[in-house]
This record gives C-alpha cells, sequence and structure tokens, in this order.
C-alpha cells in the first residue's frame, strides 16, 4: 500500500528523513520500502488484522507510538445548516447483520468541477485517479482515515413520500447491476445492495452503480460511510471478482467507530473548497445496528516476559499498554484493559504481547538456551530408512539422485493409457501444464532420462517420492523409490539393475527375496520382485514404444519398489558367521545354454546334484557362433575338515552327469 | 687362499653382470656350496686353532662383503629397472560417483542438527484435509491468508464422515506449508515436546520464475512448555544456521504475519559472505542480512483447536524454505534447477 511521506508530515512533527523512517517501520511494525520511482512514497506491506494502519492516520499513530511523537488529528470545523437530515433522506437496513453501521450526511448547493491540484497530487502519488472534487474527496479521506465513503447524487434517488430512501438490502435472484465501469453483474441474491425504491445503486462496500453518481450538474449530494459484515463483503467481492479498494478495507473488519469521524472530515474538507453558497444538514443519519463491547484483555508484565524471555520493565509496559488502551485498571500486578476500538487485532494476552515486545524493540530478545527436559528424540522408520536406501544408491552404488515434480501432464494420460478414474486431479492446473498428481515414477523418470541424453550417454539415476492413487475412499500416497540405468546394452542394463537390487536387499539383510517372471506392458522383460510372497515393486527394460515416445536411441531398465512395504521387513540383525577353517576347493564349469531350460534351472541342476557345492557364480556370458555359454566359479568345501581332489572331482562328475541328462553340453 | 685375488675378480665379474641367470651363477661360483671359498673353509680344520680362528673370520668377512656386493647388483639390477616408466603429470583415472540429490543432503544435515538438540522428527501427509492446512492453524475459510496462499485444490469427494485424520466435509487439497503436521503432531504428543517435520514437501499454485516455484521443500519446526519464550526461540534458530552456513551467525527479528503464530516475526540473518560490511554485497544488497525464515510463538488458538489450555502452555514454531537456504549458502541463481533432473546441476554437489 502507497503512503505520502508528507501527507505523514501533516500528522506529526516528523523530522526522520524517509529513508530512515522505512528503516525504523521495518525494525518495529511493517516491511517498508521506498519507492523506487517517487522519493516520497512508501511501499508497506500491512497484514490483513491491522486494518487500523490502513490510512496515513493508522500509520502516523503507529509512527508517534515507536517514535514517542504527538498524533496530530485532522482538524474537522464546517458550518452546519439548520436543515435536517431526516426531513429529506430516510435509511431502512433490511440485513441488521450484514449491516453493522450505516451513516449518511446531506450537502446542498455544491460545485462539481475539478480538484485542486494538492488533492489531485496526492491521490496521483498515492495510485488514484482524480475525478471531479466530490469523488476525490471521498477517496482522499478513506486514504487519510480508513473509511471508505461513496457519494450519491441526492436527485437521482427515486422519491417515496416526497423523501429520498436508501435501502440496504440483499440482491433478487437473478437482479442485474452496471458498475461505474460499464460491467454488467447478474447477481445470485448472495450480495448486499445499497438501493433506492426503484433500482440497485451500488453493490454495498464495493463498487457504485450506474444511476445515481455525481455528474458535473450535481447539486445536492447523499455521503453514506457505512461499515458492512467482512465475509459477505469478501464473499462477494470474490465471487464477483471484483476487488476494490472499499471491498480490501471491509472485508478486514473495519472499526464502525470511524463512520461518522470519516463524514466530519469530509465536509470540512468540502466546506473548505466548496466555499460558495454550500448547505450542509446539521445531523447525520446514524443506523447502528450492531454496536460492539469493547474488548477486555487481562495482561501483566510476568506474562510478557515470559513470552519474550526477557525482563519487560513495569515502566515500558504501562507505556506501551496505554498506545492501545481506553482504560486501565490494575490490581495486583494484573492488569485490565479495555483496547481501544480501533485495534480490531487484539484479542487474546498473546495478541499484547506482540504490540508491546514489538513497539519495546525485538532487538531485545536475545538468545537464551531453554531448559528442557532430557530424551532421546523419536524419529519415524520410514525417514531413516528413506535416507539410508538414498545413501546406498548414491555412495555406495554410483547412482544421481534426482528430486522431480509430483505431478504430470494431460498428455501423459493418452501416452501411458492411464485410467483417469485412478488419477488426482488438480482443479487447476500447475504452470507448464501439470494437472495430475504422479501415479508411479516412471513417468518422470522417462522425462529425466530424455533431457539428460542431450549432455550424457549412459548413467545411472534413482528418485524416492509420493506416488498418488484415487480410491472409493480416501486419496491414496505411497512411498515409493525407482531407479534406472541408461545405456546401449539392454542385457547389461537390465543385469546391472538386477544385481544392484541383489545387494540392496543383501545390504538391508532381506531374506526371502525372489525375482519372478511377469508381465507388464510398459516393459519389455519384466521381473516382479517378491519379498515374503509379498510383491513390493518390478523391475523391466523399458518397452521400444516408450522409448519411441519420447525420442531415446538407446535403452534403458527401470525398477521400482514400494517403500512402505519394504521398511517393513527390514531391521532384524545379520549375525556374525564364523570364518572356515579348511580351505575352499575351486573349480571353473562353461557349458553352452539350453534352449529348454531357463540360466535359474541350469542353476538349480547345478546346485542340486553335489552336497559339497556352496557356491555358485556366474562370471562370464559369451556368444560364440550365434550359441550363448555361461561360465560359471563353483566352491566346494566340508566346515569340518579339508576336501581331498578326488572327492572333488567326484562331485564334478556328478554335476556333468545331471547336466548331460537334460542335454546340456558341457564347453 | 688369496682373500684380495677373490673378491677382485668377483667384483670385477659382477660388474658386466647384466641377466639374471648370470647372477644366480655368479652366486653359485663365489658364495655357493662348490665355491672356492666354501671349498677353503671346510679346509679350516687342518689348521692350528690361532690360524683356523684368523682365517676363520677372515673367510666370513669375505663371504658377508660378497654377500652384500650380491643383493646391492641384485637391487641395481631388477628392483629399479623392474618396469618401464611413464609420465605421473597424466590425469588420474576418473571415478564415477554417486551424487545425493542437494535436497536430500540437507534434509540429512537437518536430522542431523535436531536430532543433536533433542528434537522430535516428525512426518505427515501431502496430501492433506483443508481442515489441518488451514481452520486448525487459525485460517477459517473466510480469512484473507487463504488467498495468498494459492492452493492447489484436489478434484476428489470431500469424505462425508471423519475418515482416519480426514474430517468430514473438508475439501482435500496439497498441503501449502509443512504446517498441518504440527497439529497432527499436537494431537499425539502432549507438550512438553521439541519437533521438527521432515520430508516436507509442500506446494503453491503461483506462476514460476527465478524465486519462485510451485513445489518446494520446507522444515517446520515447534517447540512447547511452560516457558518457552521467543528468546528460546532465538537459541534455537542460531544454533541451527551457525550448523548450516558452517560460520558463526546471528539472527535480527522483524515484526510480521501469520495467521498461526502471535507474535510474528521474519527472521533475518546475518550476511554470511559481506558480515554487513559491504554496502555493494551481491548477496545482500548491502543491508548486511538475509532474508531467511518465518517464525512466531504458537497461536493460543492453534492451542486451543488441538485440545489443549493455551495458559499452561505456550511454544513457538518456525519454517523454512529448503531451496532459499541453499539458494543463499551455494549462490544458486533459479529455484527451478531443484526439480529440474538435469544431472549437470545434480552432479554439481558432492558431499
Amino acid at each position: 500500500m502507497k503512503f505520502s511521506y508528507n501527507w505523514l508530515k501533516d500528522c506529526l512533527d516528523l523530522k526522520l528523513p524517509i529513508e530512515k523512517l522505512a528503516e525504523v517501520l521495518n525494525l518495529y511494525a511493517f516491511e517498508t520500502e521506498v519507492s523506487s520511482n517517487n522519493k516520497d512514497i512508501l511501499e508497506i506491506k500491512i497484514p490483513a488484522n491491522r486494518i487500523d494502519a490502513y490510512s496515513h492516520l493508522g500509520i502516523a499513530r503507529e509512527i508517534s507510538n515507536i517514535l514517542n511523537l504527538k498524533l496530530k488529528e485532522p482538524k474537522i470545523f464546517y458550518p452546519k445548516s439548520q436543515e435536517k437530515i431526516k426531513d429529506y433522506l430516510q435509511v431502512e437496513t433490511l440485513q441488521k447483520k450484514l449491516v453493522r453501521r450505516y451513516s449518511a450526511a446531506l450537502a446542498f448547493n455544491i460545485k462539481v468541477g475539478e480538484s485542486p491540484k494538492w488533492l489531485k497530487d496526492r491521490l496521483i502519488s498515492c495510485g488514484l485517479r482524480p475525478i471531479n472534487n466530490i469523488v476525490d474527496l471521498t477517496n482522499y479521506v478513506m486514504l487519510e482515515i480508513g473509511q471508505p465513503l461513496h457519494a450519491f447524487d441526492f436527485d437521482k434517488l427515486a422519491d417515496f413520500k416526497n423523501k429520498k430512501t436508501i435501502i440496504v438490502r440483499l440482491s433478487k435472484k437473478g437482479e442485474k447491476i452496471t458498475t461505474l465501469e460499464n460491467i454488467n453483474y447478474i447477481l445470485t441474491g448472495q450480495e448486499l445492495l445499497i438501493s433506492d425504491f426503484k433500482k440497485p445503486l451500488a453493490l454495498a462496500g464495493i463498487k457504485g452503480g450506474i444511476g445515481p453518481e455525481i455528474d458535473k450538474n450535481t447539486k445536492n449530494i447523499v455521503i453514506e460511510a457505512a461499515n458492512f459484515e467482512p465475509l459477505n463483503i469478501r464473499q462477494t467481492s470474490k465471487a464477483l471478482n471484483l476487488k476494490t479498494d472499499a471491498s480490501l478495507r471491509f472485508e478486514n473488519n473495519l472499526d464502525p467507530n470511524l463512520t461518522t469521524i470519516a463524514l466530519n472530515r469530509f465536509l470540512t474538507l468540502l466546506s473548505e473548497i466548496n466555499q460558495s453558497q454550500i448547505k450542509i444538514c446539521k445531523d447525520f443519519i446514524d443506523v447502528y445496528n450492531f454496536k460492539e463491547k469493547p474488548k477486555i484483555i487481562l495482561v501483566s508484565p510476568l506474562k510478557i516476559s515470559k513470552i519474550a524471555g526477557f525482563d519487560f520493565k513495569k515502566a515500558d509496559f504501562e507505556k506501551y499498554l496505554k498506545t492501545v488502551a481506553n482504560k486501565i485498571s490494575v490490581k495486583d500486578n494484573n492488569y485490565l484493559v479495555e483496547i481501544k476500538s480501533f485495534r480490531r487485532d487484539l484479542e487474546t494476552v498473546e495478541d499484547l504481547s506482540e504490540e508491546l515486545i514489538r513497539l519495546k524493540g525485538l532487538n531485545n530478545v536475545t538468545s537464551s538456551v531453554p531448559l528442557t527436559f532430557i530424551k532421546y528424540p523419536e524419529i519415524p522408520k520410514i525417514v531413516e530408512f528413506k535416507l539410508k536406501i538414498s545413501e546406498i544408491f548414491a555412495r555406495d552404488f554410483g547412482f544421481d539422485e534426482i528430486v522431480n515434480y509430483s505431478f504430470i501432464k494431460e498428455q501423459d494420460l493418452t501416452r501411458w493409457n492411464l485410467n483417469k478414474n485412478n488419477l488426482i486431479k488438480l482443479t487447476t492446473p500447475a504452470s507448464f501444464g501439470y494437472s495430475y498428481l504422479r501415479p508411479n515414477l516412471l513417468i518422470k523418470i522417462l522425462e529425466n532420462i530424455s533431457l539428460n541424453l542431450k549432455n550424457f550417454n549412459e548413467f545411472k539415476i534413482f528418485e524416492t517420492g509420493k506416488v498418488f492413487e484415487k480410491t472409493n475412499e480416501l486419496p491414496v500416497e505411497t512411498l515409493y523409490l525407482a531407479g534406472a540405468i541408461v545405456g546401449r546394452d539392454k542385457e547389461n542394463n537390465f543385469l546391472k539393475l538386477k544385481g544392484y537390487l541383489e545387494k540392496l536387499f543383501e545390504i538391508l539383510n532381506i531374506q526371502d527375496l525372489i525375482f519372478k517372471k511377469g508381465v507388464d506392458k510398459r516393459f519389455e522383460e519384466t521381473l516382479k520382485i517378491l519379498v515374503n510372497n509379498k510383491e513390493l515393486g518390478v523391475l523391466g527394460n523399458i518397452s521400444s514404444s516408450y522409448l519411441k515416445i519420447y525420442d531415446l536411441k538407446t535403452k534403458a531398465a527401470y525398477f521400482e519398489l514400494n517403500l512402505e512395504k519394504l521398511v517393513k521387513s527390514y531391521g532384524s540383525l545379520k549375525l556374525f558367521t564364523p570364518l572356515l577353517k579348511f580351505p575352499k576347493v575351486k573349480r571353473d564349469l562353461s557349458l553352452w545354454a539350453s534352449n529348454n531350460l531357463t540360466f535359474l534351472q541350469i542353476k538349480e541342476i547345478i546346485k542340486n546334484s553335489s552336497r559339497l557345492l556352496k557356491d555358485i557364480k556366474l562370471f562370464d556370458r559369451i556368444t560364440i557362433d550365434n550359441r550363448k555359454s555361461y561360465a560359471f566359479h563353483l566352491e566346494f568345501f566340508d566346515e569340518d575338515r579339508t576336501l581331498t581332489e578326488e572327492e572333488v572331482e567326484k562331485e564334478m562328475a556328478k554335476i556333468i552327469t545331471s547336466l548331460k541328462k537334460f542335454n546340456i553340453e558341457i564347453r | 687362499m688369496d682373500f684380495e685375488k677373490y673378491q677382485k675378480q668377483a667384483e670385477d665379474e659382477l660388474t658386466k653382470i647384466t641377466k639374471e641367470e648370470q647372477l644366480k651363477n655368479w652366486k653359485a661360483k663365489y658364495l655357493g656350496r662348490k665355491s672356492e671359498l666354501s671349498q677353503y673353509l671346510k679346509t679350516l680344520v687342518n689348521f692350528s686353532q690361532e690360524e683356523r680362528r684368523k682365517q676363520g673370520l677372515l673367510a666370513n668377512d669375505l663371504r658377508k662383503k660378497l654377500e652384500f656386493f650380491y643383493n646391492k647388483r641384485y637391487q641395481e639390477l631388477f628392483f629399479e629397472e623392474k618396469s618401464e616408466s611413464f609420465d605421473v603429470t597424466q590425469d588420474g583415472i576418473e571415478v564415477e560417483l554417486g551424487h545425493l540429490n542437494i535436497l536430500t543432503h540437507l534434509e540429512k544435515e537437518i536430522i542431523e542438527i535436531f536430532k543433536g538438540l533433542g528434537f522430535d522428527i516428525a512426518i505427515g501427509p501431502e496430501i492433506e484435509s483443508e481442515y489441518y492446512n488451514f481452520d486448525a492453524l487459525n485460517i477459517p475459510f473466510w480469512h484473507p491468508a487463504r488467498d495468498e496462499m494459492d492452493t492447489f485444490w484436489l478434484d476428489l469427494e470431500k469424505p462425508e464422515k471423519n475418515i482416519n485424520l480426514y474430517p468430514a466435509n473438508k475439501k482435500f487439497l496439497l498441503r501449502t506449508h509443512t504446517s498441518p503436521v504440527q497439529i497432527r503432531y499436537l494431537k499425539t504428543h502432549q507438550p512438553p515436546f521439541k519437533m521438527i517435520v521432515a520430508d516436507g514437501k509442500a506446494y503453491r499454485n503461483e506462476s514460476t520464475d527465478a524465486r519462485h516455484d510451485f513445489q518446494f521443500t520446507q522444515v517446520e519446526g515447534m517447540m512447547t512448555g511452560s516457558d518457552i519464550s521467543l528468546a528460546n526461540l532465538k537459541y534455537v534458530l542460531e544454533e541451527f544456521l551457525s550448523k548450516f552456513f558452517e560460520i558463526k551467525v546471528e539472527t535480527r527479528f522483524l515484526p510480521s504475519y501469520f495467521p498461526f503464530v502471535e507474535p510474528g516475526l521474519e527472521v533475518n540473518v546475518s550476511c554470511v559472505s559481506c558480515f554487513g560490511k559491504n554496502k555493494n554485497c551481491k548477496v545482500c544488497g548491502g543491508t548486511g542480512w538475509l532474508e531467511i525464515l518465518g517464525a512466531g510463538m504458537v497461536h493460543p488458538k492453534v492451542f486451543k483447536m488441538a485440545g489443549y489450555d493455551p495458559n499452561k502452555y505456550q511454544g513457538f514454531a518456525f519454517g523454512i524454505g529448503y531451496e532459499r537456504l541453499l539458494m543463499t549458502k551455494y549462490q544458486i541463481n533459479d529455484i527451478r534447477l531443484f526439480n529440474s533432473g538435469d544431472l549437470r546441476f545434480i552432479r554439481q554437489f558432492k558431499f
């Protein structure tokens, strides 16, 4: 919000240059900057709860409290006629709850024209466009006091029994209003309207309508200063997408006491610039439907000290308390404070503490060690598990960790043939057309692969993150781990990734891991990952058709694992295995792959043929003349004795015999 | 036996030797069992005792010398010229490293620091109920703060009845901050306690630029008790920030406003680049202070909503953006890099 430094000087005996003033406001009140294109203007960010500061007088009051300066209240003095407003105008408020107060003044024989230069200059510097002296004055008073005013051409209001009547009511469903900008709104019955007997005059608290507006021939004016229930104004402003200086103030719970002050100030200024024949009714109409009781807060210096963490001196305490109090009564160091009505934000002792600590200066808060109990922190297992796995992949396995957006785009639905019913949609899409929560990590990882192939030929990446699913009950979010190896040789990619997974499970000491051949249309070769017969994830070579969609000229193996399920199997202690006392005997065995048997089956045959065979490891696979060959290291041993050469040869013979039974050729 | 002549002859031959085979032969010839020296030693038994001792000492002396020459020659020939040399100024062979994402590394750091201070670690869902994200944090449906936090609302039916921790008739959204976890934690933990929220992805529907993104990460902290004060908040934040920036920093509190704290504070940290000494500092813009986080004292309404007597308990809460911290520390110029998936970015950070 824009504030003029010179205007503030009208309200205070201000000696500080504007830059220093901005610094003081930053430290003690609100985020403030000197405008870069007008050295008379302060840009101040005022929080929604500090409506009392949405005016020059309000900011001046804040400064006067901080710097101990005397506040000069704006002058109020104007000649009054003998006319009574009741003889000309009546006001009816049909929605008493929505209209807390409706005050109105009446002035005759005014002259509409251009505003004087000082008035125009101030409006312009605060970002408002001058229109005519009447409208400009309403705006001026709003910027000065904080109360929005609205002026109607008295003669344009409909007559009823020789009087003009203003009715504040809810709209009728389908009723139309055209605002001053010539925009038509069709109303729903929820909007508060200012109207006369015939037509709506204005959207209450938001915007004037075409009809009763001030024009160059206007002679007599009604000035409205009202206070409306904030929620209704906010809802209407939101529904119509119509935010104005007035609606901003009303929706933040303006002080109802301001209406008559603002009318008096308006009439003072009006009579100053419109000296000629002006005749002002001696009284106001003032419908006060909802008088608030003053708020009372019980507070003590001790309580404030406890919140601040430093000793709040009694003298300071009383000095700053006075800035917000109408009345203070003290009993045994407890202060019963009646809060001034304009301080809408002060409701509790904590609110008061904010006020007092801030005015005293937050720089008085000095660091102090909390006195606290000793307890080992509680840490969810999944948090540590996730970090552990990330470390294993990055540090032990040499993968790069990616963090992706949690969203996918509309186009991904058709690309991946996803069912909308299982996806969670955003009501309004994010930037770049992201419109659904991701149902898996694969989609984004494929985008990562596509992006990074511009700079790298081969890489290994992984991510841990939530995936989302719509169900009949609550939406489900699940923590997943996924990774990919990118390179030209698809068998190599796949088997390496499988190797990393086997090693991961070994590190985590999770037993009963099974890779089971499966089908998944996203992949060419697919292995389901099972632990204790429960499916925890999948490993596969990304299907060529998907690689093609992303225009990838390489191959990629991918896996994903449900970390929330996996964490449940994790945590058992791996005990020490005594070192072997007797030597192992090693033999190599090369054989030709079979057309009928899988690698796993061949391995099982070998394993089952010898009791003394304790370990079997593939160390080479080569293709010669289109025939595939495997070479194994075999390890034989017995825990209790040294094996003889003859024994091992016998075992080897057994293995070869069983292999031959299955027509496996030894190479 | 002429020891001197024997030694000279042996030495002369040794210098001419270049191959291992020759060296072996030399050893056999001069030191072996059949060497003249060995043979001579065998004849010593025939000498008088005194002569035997004298000759024995001389012979042994010679044997030791010859062994020494042998070893020296062996080393000259076969240790020092064992293989061809190479240019050691060549680059080392590149080791392939994996890289933890910088966000994960920060998460680890944060957990480690706060664990060290005794803070519990809590987590919560990314899909939240508007109740926890707003209402319970003193942001009722009419509150202007709801507008400021541009929210991703989800196209899901409101639950008709309370299910788990999702209250009836409240809309679903993506959490706009990690503060809802405060409430979830308060519901299951009686003050006094101290906690931080980990794994804090949060989302806001704003347009993106170098300083803003619609997805970001937060760490939320909360400490409650009967007299936990702003001074304690200052201590905890300064401890954390000094550890994070690896340099002793100070903080400065400025008044601010968040509906779920009172007083609300904007916290500045002393500039970690110029320490307030450079009027042209690019990091702090010459002010000496960096805007780093928001904090405050937990609003009494928040305690009340969670079922506690605000007269009995008070405490502080703070929220820090991971990305903001990292951008400040490492001078990263665009927040969108964090979620770009670009390995050129990810691989720059090695820890």
